[in-house]
């Protein structure tokens, strides 16, 4: 389930897009994870998978994400807020 | 760069999808035993006080440990010590636990072959150096160990030998990738990184451009038997320490910088007693700014996609080191092509 505005919406994509070839069952994984699903907490996912995924965030908000900034992106819920919040500072 | 734009050369995008399958690899590091014949010159293991506790000699002890770590999400270990192929019973609770690692062996006692364990076997030098820098706990001269290490592991597909570039035996290479290439197995590099206060005369500083060039030439000169890239060599001879390169994921450096993600947050090195401390990594007790060493590089270099989609030559340097990474620590991983070209 991946309700939401449109930025949720393509917080989605970028980490779909990202687990695509990896070893995830990505199907299931859609049906089961929620906005604040934790990414490695619940979702099990690995260090260089979300730093695909940080990449392709980079690239689809224009935002310069650094390593920084990852700690703070656990969920689609807290990266889509604090994607929001740099946007705003801009 | 962008990452998307990388991925659409084709070779690029085919090589990231073949390496992409490993990253559910998330490792931790044991100190199997405080237990060691040998005391090498610049030993990170008997450096510091880690040597100094009571051993768990117990196997269902290291059984319960490693189904913890698995639950805590750990599916790749690195068993060391002193020297694991001491305690034969811990290896097996650990292999029949969690089935990818590496074993970390002098080489000088055989471990049995049902444990598929990736086997880093250590070479110090040839038969003038080795037993110069590695001897006897009781002081003695050692033993020139790769000999025996050949006699105790022929056609052993576990193995892959590890030749550790110091200030003194840049040119001792020659005689040990000949033995290695003789005898059909694989050897890859790494480089002397000095433990913390200590004074080493191993330490590299004005051999380091030398150590690369004779990197590059042993590749050329032995393709099927040097498990190596181009940019391997250039980044782990820089004078500056991988770490002053990339930064440092591991919880040693992270928890300076308040900063814990991936490795920094999950990684531990348990010493023998199974007590592990929170300000782990994979060399402890070497200095940072020395650090050039091929384990810690595994992470470090990996970790740093993000730095490394600033142009399509450093992305092929980050993937041949990747695949260079998978082949010297993964069982049955084949290395590909090396795809960075040198400047």
């Amino acid at each position: 389930m991946q309700p939401g505005d449109n930025q949720t919406r393509a917080v989605w994509d970028a980490l779909w897009t990202s687990l695509d070839g990896s070893r995830y069952d990505v199907p299931s994984m859609k049906t089961t994870a929620r906005e604040n699903s934790h990414f490695v907490d619940d979702l099990g996912l690995d260090s260089l998978d979300l730093l695909e995924f940080y990449l392709r965030l980079d690239e689809e908000f224009n935002v310069s994400l650094t390593e920084d900034d990852y700690p703070k992106l656990t969920s689609v819920e807290a990266t889509t807020a604090y994607l929001k919040a740099k946007a705003a500072q801009q | 760069m962008s990452l998307t734009t990388l991925l659409k050369v084709a070779e690029l995008e085919e090589r990231y999808r073949k390496v992409k399958k490993y990253f559910f690899l998330r490792e931790s590091a044991y100190d199997v035993t405080s237990t060691c014949q040998l005391r090498c010159d610049g030993c990170y293991y008997f450096e510091g006080d880690k040597y100094k506790v009571k051993d768990c000699k117990d196997p269902g002890a290291w059984r319960e440990l490693l189904q913890r770590e698995r639950d805590r999400g750990i599916t790749y270990v690195n068993l060391a010590g002193a020297e694991p192929s001491l305690v034969p019973q811990v290896l097996r609770a650990c292999y029949e636990t969690i089935p990818l690692g590496t074993i970390f062996t002098n080489g000088l006692r055989k471990i049995h072959p049902d444990i598929r364990y990736r086997l880093h076997l250590s070479v110090w030098g040839d038969g003038t150096g080795d037993p110069i820098y590695r001897r006897y706990a009781g002081g003695r001269a050692g033993p020139y160990c790769l000999p025996i290490q050949l006699k105790n592991y022929k056609n052993d597909d576990r193995v892959i030998f590890v030749y550790t570039f110091n200030g003194d035996n840049v040119e001792q290479v020659d005689e040990v990738l000949k033995l290695v290439d003789d005898h059909g197995h694989k050897i890859t590099f790494n480089v002397f990184s000095i433990p913390e206060g200590n004074h080493s005369i191993l330490k590299l500083s004005d051999t380091l451009r030398r150590t690369q060039d004779k990197m590059i030439e042993a590749m050329e000169q032995y393709p099927d038997t040097v498990v190596y890239s181009h940019y391997n060599a250039e980044v782990h001879t820089q004078p500056v320490s991988l770490r002053g390169q990339f930064r440092c994921p591991y919880p040693r450096a992270a928890i300076e910088r308040s900063r814990q993600f991936g490795i920094g947050a999950s990684f531990r090195n348990y010493q023998a007693d199974l007590g592990y401390s929170a300000a782990s990594c994979c060399v402890p007790d070497t200095d940072c700014t020395d650090c050039r060493h091929y384990a810690a590089g595994s992470a470090i270099v990996t970790a740093r996609l993000d730095l490394h989609t600033k142009s399509e030559q450093l992305f092929r340097g980050w993937l041949d080191y990747v695949d260079t990474y998978l082949a010297i620590w993964i069982l049955g991983y084949q290395k590909g092509e090396n795809l960075y070209s040198v400047h």
